[in-house]
């Protein structure tokens, strides 16, 4: 099940890769986040559903990217079509979905069609969260828009350096670390399920 | 009679942190001095401010987390005052303050403290000021001493090579960084370490030596190159930082004919004018594996090691 010690960007560090150079606004951010979100739950289902018919740890692993590839490429012709300045924007790590670690990381494990589709969406919707947070802060510093509306000063950049990869890493840290100091008190139950 | 038993060692020196750093201090006096003459009171408002605010952003820091607050160690002070002979006379000096913050809190305080940092606090912070606000960060102007207010934006030696004379050059009045561009002010702080072993000549020559070397190498006039930029500081008060530079003397050289490489390749083949900030930078980083490979034979296990 998913916990908080399973978030992806901020205790795992998966997927900071495509979060740190192609989240670098709002939209970005939340446009990855969905295609990554969407991806990650169908292919999660799908792979549960065939599960029965391979035993095999190692080919559950290949069976499962070829699944992820197939979703990743359906999610990149919609981002294309729906908006393909943010798909320009993204580059190549729209495609790159597809072999996304966050995605691999999912357990092959789960017992059934509606735990693993559960355990997905709430991955999901921690990575949409997340990548859009930091996709706004750095739209934000870099531009003082956020989802293109203006919010500082027109004209004001507080630091260009957030737009940077090396900028995102940054404040991904101190997000994390911030995060850390709210991290909820682990409840028995976490626990056992641990 | 009182018997004391201790582990080794017993004998002791009475060289602590705030000795040393008193010492790099002193060094750092004449490059201040010159840095001031050069530039004027915008250069002693940058090192006024970027000092100040290092010690602050220490004791905040080291009072919120509820540690020892250890500012006597003089070592944020020594943090401000190179990040402070980095910047331009130029300026501003909240950019000067948020710099001095980011390098005590951000790349030595996050990371566990003095000592713990794995790059130098005062170079990521000029790295990072330099990502954030590259309009401020080349700004320059020529020197015209403490008159000098409202000077005219100017190229430096590294965007203008020919354009001065060695002479200039090695006396320091040419465009640049507050700190970096009295050859003679570098010397005698190297000097004045060397005197008191507060850092060893490895490092700052070798890597000299590298960056003429490969310099010429690439076809550049290799006096030039070393005489110009940051070089000379970098190597000298920089690169020799403790915490990030390898242990062994073998794993000094090539940590510093490493990072001279890179100042001439960074120089000749990137978009980047200067190159020292981020060779030593990529060096730090690199001064964990130099270690690992290069490491001190423990007194009296070296052959057993060797034959096992």
């Amino acid at each position: 099940m998913a916990k908080w010690n399973d978030s992806p960007l901020f205790r795992l560090a998966l997927a900071a890769c495509a979060a740190l150079v192609a989240a670098t606004n709002a939209v970005n951010g939340l446009t990855l986040g969905l295609a990554t979100g969407c991806v990650l739950v169908l292919s999660g289902a799908v792979a549960a559903l065939l599960d029965n018919f391979i035993a095999d740890e190692k080919g559950r692993v290949v069976l499962f990217m070829v699944i992820s590839a197939v979703f990743a490429g359906i999610a990149q012709m919609i981002v294309k079509a729906v908006c393909g300045g943010t798909a320009a924007a993204l580059g190549i790590y729209l495609p790159m979905i597809a072999v996304n670690c966050l995605l691999l990381a999912r357990p092959a494990d789960e017992n059934g069609v509606g735990p693993a589709v559960s355990d997905g969406v709430k991955q999901a919707l921690g990575f949409i969260c997340l990548v859009t947070l930091l996709g706004a802060l750095r739209e934000l510093m870099d531009v003082g828009t956020v989802f293109g509306a203006q919010v500082l000063p027109k004209g004001l950049q507080l630091t260009a350096m957030a737009a940077l990869p090396a900028g995102g890493l940054l404040l991904l840290g101190l997000l994390a670390g911030l995060a850390n100091l709210i991290k909820p008190k682990r409840s028995g139950k976490e626990d056992e399920a641990a | 009679m009182k018997l004391n038993l201790s582990p080794a060692p017993h004998v002791h020196t009475n060289q602590s942190t705030r000795t040393l750093m008193r010492n790099v201090l002193i060094a750092l006096l004449p490059c201040a001095v010159a840095g001031v003459g050069f530039f004027g009171f915008n250069a002693l408002m940058v090192l006024v401010v970027s000092t100040f605010s290092a010690v602050a952003a220490e004791y905040l820091w080291q009072a919120a987390t509820r540690q020892k607050v250890r500012v006597g160690d003089l070592s944020a002070a020594v943090t401000g005052l190179i990040l402070g002979l980095n910047l331009p006379a130029t300026a501003p000096l909240w950019m000067v303050a948020i710099g001095s913050a980011f390098a005590v809190v951000i790349v030595k305080g996050l990371f566990g403290g003095l000592g713990d940092n794995f790059v130098n606090p005062a170079l990521a912070a000029r790295a990072m000021l330099l990502a954030s606000w590259p309009q401020y960060m080349t700004r320059w102007y020529a020197p015209a001493g403490l008159a000098a207010v409202d000077a005219v934006t100017t190229a430096t030696p590294l965007s203008n090579p020919g354009g001065f004379t060695t002479l200039q050059l090695i006396l320091g009045s040419i465009p640049g960084s507050v700190g970096e561009v009295c050859k003679i002010a570098i010397l005698l702080g190297f000097a004045w370490m060397l005197y008191t072993k507060t850092v060893t000549w490895r490092i700052p020559v070798v890597m000299v030596a590298s960056t003429a070397v490969f310099s010429l190498a690439f076809g550049n006039n290799p006096l030039t190159a070393v005489l110009s930029g940051g070089l000379l500081f970098g190597a000298v008060f920089m690169a020799t930082d403790y915490a990030t530079c390898p242990m062994t003397a073998v794993g000094q050289i090539v940590y510093a004919a490493l990072a001279g490489l890179l100042v001439a390749v960074i120089r000749k083949f990137s978009d980047y004018p200067e190159g020292v900030t981020y060779a030593i930078l990529l060096m730090n980083v690199a001064s964990p594996v130099i270690d690992h490979f290069i490491t001190r034979r423990v007194y009296g296990h070296g052959k057993e090691a060797k034959n096992g």
